[in-house]
């Protein structure tokens, strides 16, 4: 018998006597696919985990979807940054990958790290004007 | 006799401080809680003290924002294993300094990809002054201040090479401790009680501005002295940690709590040398703690002290 196992075992009654639950609670849980609006109002942006939710820790393949909220603004040929953010840790992971674009609003970043259970953020810019967006993804 | 009765509630008293102490901030380098302030501790009539730490420790699962609790998925595992040197020395009767320089390897599975790393991690210092020692007065209890930091000599996360960060060391800031600590012998019991405060100094990765929430800790914890100076000891920490800021804006849900039980146990080998180890767990259940990892490990250590 593992460690883990030992102390499950040793847990479980307590739990089932304070009646917790070992999923989280509803209101825990962020919607996915994450969505934002950057910071002037420019874009709206969607981005999906490969292998979609629940998103396990490990490296993963982001998609992000692009679509102008303002008249007269394009979808393409916009520069596009990320930094994963742990705000509860107070890091984030290693990733200076580009972020690709595939066409059509669609980009992709590739080889993103998120190595640790928790929230996690993709601090994100985009555009000319360096707008800031936040798309949050719950990693189990 | 004053001499033995001094080193019966010092190794315990050290006893329990090492489970209290860097378990958190060793074995997962992001989630350094603020406990790394007596690294080690030196009995009255010790004048310095230098020893190895061995500590292993597995992740059962995480805490969720909101204390739900979501055990480690099927293909994924992580293992800590953190080698420690510490040391202390008594600058006066009152007066000690302590520091522990750690070695960290972390093996990181997850669906897909697995890897370890490692490396030297955050280097604690600490100084703790007895105002009052524990055998000083009949009735009062021992009165201690202990004040620490953590200094970011580690990798942070964000700046390590492996993709899965197991080469992350460190939580890349600046940490400050304070605490005041109260110890009380009854016999062959010795009970403690420890109040601690932690803040982590702002830090900017990539152009983005953190600080930390600050830190609030509690830890109780009850020995048993043995004729032969050896002591068993039980405790229990809670830590409670504040919001984020992240680019001045406070982060809600951000905040993290721990509870972590342990057992230990301190065995005097000599006059001079002595082992000790330790078990602990974070309870793998809901609303034990929130944004963090739960972990179940154990260590062994060996001093020497003079």
């Amino acid at each position: 018998m593992g460690v883990r196992s030992l102390a499950t075992l040793l847990f479980a009654g307590a739990a089932l006597l304070s009646g917790c639950s070992s999923s989280p609670s509803s209101e825990d849980a962020l919607a996915y696919p994450a969505t934002a609006i950057s910071s002037l109002g420019t874009y709206a942006i969607e981005a999906t985990v490969d292998g979609g939710a629940p998103i396990v820790r490990g490296v993963h393949g982001v998609a992000l979807r692009v679509e102008p909220l303002v008249g007269g603004v394009s979808a393409e040929g916009l520069a596009i940054t990320i930094q994963p953010w742990m705000p509860a840790m107070g890091h984030g992971s290693p990733y200076d990958g580009a972020v690709l674009e595939v066409g059509d609003g669609d980009y992709r970043a590739q080889e993103v790290s998120l190595f640790m259970a928790g929230r996690w953020e993709l601090r994100t810019t985009i555009g000319p004007g360096g707008e800031r967006a936040t798309l949050s993804f719950d990693v189990r | 006799m004053r001499r033995c009765r001094s080193t019966f509630v010092s190794l315990a008293l050290l006893c329990a401080m090492l489970v209290f102490a860097p378990t958190e901030a060793k074995a997962q380098a992001c989630c350094a809680a603020a406990s790394a302030v007596t690294p080690a501790r030196l009995s009255l009539h010790e004048r310095w003290l230098a020893g190895l730490e061995l500590r292993a420790q597995g992740v059962l699962g995480a805490y969720g924002a909101e204390g739900g609790f979501v055990s480690v998925p099927d293909g994924a595992s992580e293992q800590g294993f953190t080698a420690s040197l510490l040391a202390a020395a008594r600058v006066t009767r009152r007066l000690q300094l302590a520091g522990v320089v750690p070695w960290q390897e972390t093996r990181r599975v997850a669906p897909e990809r697995g890897e370890v790393g490692g490396g030297f991690g955050d280097v604690n210092v600490g100084a703790r002054y007895d105002f009052v020692h524990e055998h000083e007065y009949r009735r009062w209890p021992g009165v201690a201040v202990l004040v620490g930091t953590s200094l970011p000599t580690g990798r942070a996360p964000e700046r390590a090479k492996k993709s899965l960060a197991t080469d992350a060391t460190g939580i890349g800031a600046v940490q400050m401790h304070a605490a005041v600590a109260l110890e009380k012998r009854f016999g062959h019991w010795l009970v403690g009680a420890t109040g601690l405060v932690a803040q982590r100094l702002p830090r900017t990765v990539d152009g983005l501005s953190t600080t930390l929430g600050t830190q609030v800790s509690a830890l109780a914890n009850v020995s048993y002295l043995f004729p032969n100076l050896a002591a068993a000891a039980l405790s229990a920490a809670w830590s409670r940690e504040g919001d984020a800021t992240i680019d001045q804006v406070l982060a809600p849900n951000t905040g993290r709590t721990a509870l972590q039980l342990a057992a230990a146990g301190v065995y005097p080998l000599s006059s001079r040398v002595r082992l000790q180890g330790s078990v602990f767990v974070t309870p793998p259940a809901a609303f034990f703690g929130a944004n963090q990892n739960a972990v179940a490990g154990g260590s062994v250590a060996a001093l020497v002290a003079f």
